[in-house]
């Protein structure tokens, strides 16, 4: 009397209807459980009934044509990654949610990716009775999306691969890097050009290895970490209102991860002067000439590198104090002048600081005791006037 | 007999036919020729003209020398293989033409003929590419250059900034001297030029000086600049950089070393700074211009009401965060991005013509009353932006892009004028 489809239904509903009694009963009837379990036994009981009413969908034992060619009547689709890729987006959320957000976003990407996927799979390959046709019908529907995707997470990887690699390579190995590329490139391309008939799958074979070349030492160089000069540079203030105030007082040291490195690579590729501590004292040279003083242009961006090559044990800083305007509690500029000290982190012996400046007053404009200069702290015959003119 | 006229006919409608058929063929010719004679004829008159100050054929020093030495050999190259293409091209597509023969036998390649077209390209840009190669490095070396200027560009005008530096020291530099719209540079000598910008990114050119050099943002780019004589070389901004662009000029002046400590000499010094109970028109002035031009414009040695500098807060009112700082206004000849004359025409007819011995002694004159063109920098002082586009809308932090109209009223902007006349 009950086909086997609705036995399954059937149990459930009536395991629903005992929950909901027991449930109801020992929490008073006045749960949000009791409407979820209510609503369970309404959903199943309409499931069992609908099984019941088709018959589990059986396609009758005359009927030879439709038991040949209905999508129902054909071989169980194979089976399915995208359950696997949806756990594993799951776990991320979960993961996510105790540690990093990032992981939560990342999660849910894969959980959507996999869900649409997977419907769009199983819908496709019951689309007809033919499996050639039902392929033909999912790439119809998901390559526009996930060839462009696809395109652009591993264009992104091979570009950000790339990057690590550069941000690896020392001054000697970057460019010998690029020159091996570019003649590479030009061979292959050489040869290809030579060829009448150059053969699809050898140079989608170079492409790869290419491809996997890049991504293989973009991981190592990730995992191995910038140079040291770049990873160095990590130590930079963020400019975060509470940082700068942080940076103002040039007090307690603030560390944080390298990730600031890549930004940091732009600034340090035009440097406007060097100011090294040696001997006690700070030596300034622009753009290479020996300086007595640090001229900065009001209101431009300047970066500055610091040398400690002072030989002692202990790290200095190089710090710059001028005046600014304030700002009202609207974030607007007023017109009382403020006294501004920014440093670079404490570095040690040998090491390398990058100091960006923005001086938006001249130097004229400081009263006595306030004078615009470059200093170490703590060494105090290291100081050096910062002049900027009106 | 009776068929005669139908004959005449006949032969008269076949002339016809044939001469239309001629005419046919032959108009596109004419018109062809016609198009390059006109084309050749424009040529021919543009390259007559004399007004041309931004010419980049009349090299006034070693580093547009250079230049110069380059393109031309490479324009004569390219010129004749130009003409050589035209004429092959010609040849090809007269002798080859269709006139109904049968269709050639098809062949593919002819490896000799495309060796030797590969070759020879090959050899004139390798060659180009060494000499190109060579100029490059020489005019990036700065290292010989005896002098520096901060050049400075920002919406839209440049600014000039002399540090002193050890090197800068020799020439009587011994405080910054900063000013704007004229580059001032003595001559024979290197002058080593740092630019950068505040705002977009520019461009700087003095054609007959040297190339172009882009000013970025947070980046330093070197330049150097060479005159032979004394002149007056103009310029102009060549990176599109908002509204006035066309109207961010730069002129550079070289003059003779001796000339050259004298302007430095003059930039130096610090503007009169009136007692507030003087009664002068220019201290009416003064006090006119510190209440409502200071804002912006810093004039060094002005001072407040208390005795304290007068220091000019660019940086509240304008995006860029600097104006020019007009303590020697009057030492100039242009104003407002070099835009404007503030010499009167035949002043300024004076100086732009004068022999090369003669112009610095003019240029250093600078603008008296009997020069100035008052009445432009009168309406420039009653709405600015009507002379030079700007724009006139504050961004979020209430700071504009150039300057606004001030709404002054008459007897002000000729009291500020006639303070302005006092800053030479």
């Amino acid at each position: 009397m009950f086909p086997t489809g609705s036995k399954l239904f059937l149990g459930l509903t009536g395991a629903a209807v005992a929950g909901f009694v027991v449930f109801g009963f020992f929490q008073e009837w006045n749960t949000v459980g009791v409407v979820g379990l209510g609503s369970a036994i309404v959903v199943l009981a309409f499931l069992a009934g609908v099984v019941i009413y088709t018959r589990d969908a059986d396609v009758a034992a005359g009927d030879a044509t439709a038991a040949a060619s209905a999508p129902a009547a054909q071989p169980a689709p194979s089976n399915s990654l995208w359950p696997l890729v949806g756990a594993l987006g799951g776990g991320l959320v979960v993961v996510g949610l105790v540690t990093d957000k990032r992981f939560l976003v990342g999660g849910f990407a894969v959980l959507f990716v996999a869900l649409v996927e997977w419907m769009v799979q199983g819908w496709s390959e019951r689309a007809s009775g033919d499996a050639k046709y039902n392929r033909a019908v999912r790439g119809f529907i998901l390559h526009p999306l996930e060839m462009p995707i696809l395109g652009a997470i591993g264009l992104g990887a091979i570009i950000f691969s790339f990057s690590r690699i550069m941000l690896k390579s020392d001054h000697v190995v970057g460019p010998s890097l690029f020159i091996a590329l570019a003649a590479l490139i030009t061979f292959f391309g050489f040869v290809f050009a030579a060829k009448r008939r150059p053969s699809k799958a050898v140079a989608a074979g170079i492409c790869t290895i290419g491809a996997l070349g890049i991504l293989a030492g973009g991981i190592w160089s990730a995992a191995a970490g910038e140079r040291p000069e770049l990873a160095e540079e990590g130590h930079i203030f963020r400019d975060t209102p509470e940082e700068k105030s942080e940076r103002s007082k040039c007090g307690e040291e603030v560390t944080e991860a390298d990730e600031k490195a890549s930004g940091s690579l732009a600034s340090k590729s035009s440097i406007s002067a060097e100011v090294t501590l040696r001997d006690g004292v700070l030596e300034v040279r622009e753009f290479g000439r020996p300086a007595d003083r640090l001229h900065v242009a009001r209101g431009n961006t300047v970066n500055v590198i610091f040398k400690n090559e002072g030989g002692e044990e202990e790290p200095r800083r190089l710090a710059a104090q001028y005046l600014a305007n304030g700002v009202d509690e609207n974030g607007k500029p007023t017109t009382d002048l403020q006294q501004v000290t920014v440093c670079t982190n404490a570095i040690e012996d040998g090491k390398v600081q990058l100091l960006t400046l923005v001086v938006p007053k001249p130097s004229v404009a400081a009263p006595e005791g306030k004078e615009f200069k470059i200093f170490v702290p703590g060494v105090e015959t290291a100081e050096l006037p910062l002049e900027v003119p009106a | 007999m009776s068929s005669l006229p139908d004959m005449n006919h006949e032969d008269h409608a076949m002339n016809d036919h044939e001469e239309s058929a001629v005419s046919r063929t032959k108009r596109p010719w004419r018109r062809a020729v016609s198009a390059v004679g006109l084309l050749a004829g424009m040529a021919f008159l543009a390259s007559c003209s004399k007004n041309s100050p931004q010419d980049t054929w009349k090299p006034k020093g070693e580093n547009a020398q250079k230049i110069d030495d380059l393109q031309r050999p490479v324009f004569l190259v390219a010129g004749i293989v130009g003409v050589l293409v035209v004429i092959a091209v010609g040849y090809a597509v007269m002798r080859f033409r269709d006139r109904g023969q049968p269709i050639p036998k098809q062949t593919h390649g002819k490896p000799a003929l495309e060796i030797v077209l590969t070759i020879i390209p090959f050899v004139i840009l390798a060659t180009i590419g060494v000499f190109t190669a060579r100029s490059i490095v020489d005019l990036a070396d700065t290292d010989g250059c005896e002098m520096t200027v901060n050049v400075t560009g920002q919406q839209w005008w440049w600014e000039y900034d002399y540090p002193v530096t050890p090197a800068n020291q020799k020439w009587g530099i011994e405080k910054p001297i900063v000013t704007s719209g004229e580059l001032v540079i003595p001559t024979g000598t290197c002058v080593l030029l740092r630019e950068t910008s505040r705002d977009v990114i520019h461009s700087y050119w003095i054609p007959a000086l040297n190339g172009k050099k882009d000013a970025v943002p947070g980046r330093v780019h070197e330049n150097k600049l060479q005159a032979d004589k004394p002149g007056y070389y103009s310029g102009q901004c060549t990176e599109f950089c908002g509204l006035s662009h066309a109207n961010m000029r730069q002129w550079a002046i070289a003059l003779d070393p001796p000339e050259f400590a004298k302007w430095v000499e003059n930039q130096q010094r610090d503007a009169v700074a009136y007692a507030e109970d003087d009664t002068s028109p220019e201290a009416e002035g003064y006090r006119a211009f510190r209440q409502n031009c200071s804002r912006c414009h810093q004039v060094n040695g002005m001072q407040n009401a208390d005795g304290t500098p007068t220091i000019a807060a660019p940086e509240n009112n304008i995006v860029a965060g600097a104006v020019p700082n007009l303590t020697h206004l009057m030492s100039r000849s242009r104003f407002a991005g070099a835009t404007f004359q503030l010499l009167n025409n035949d002043c300024n007819d004076r100086l732009v013509k004068a022999a090369s011995d003669q112009l610095g002694a003019i240029y250093l004159e600078g603008v008296d009353s009997k020069c100035l063109n008052r009445q432009q920098l009168e309406q420039w002082l009653r709405n600015a932006p009507e002379m030079k586009p700007m724009y006139v809308k504050p961004d979020e932090q209430g700071r504009l892009r150039g300057m606004p109209n001030l709404g002054l009223s008459e007897a002000q902007i000729d009291s500020i004028v006639t303070y302005l006349q006092t800053l030479k």
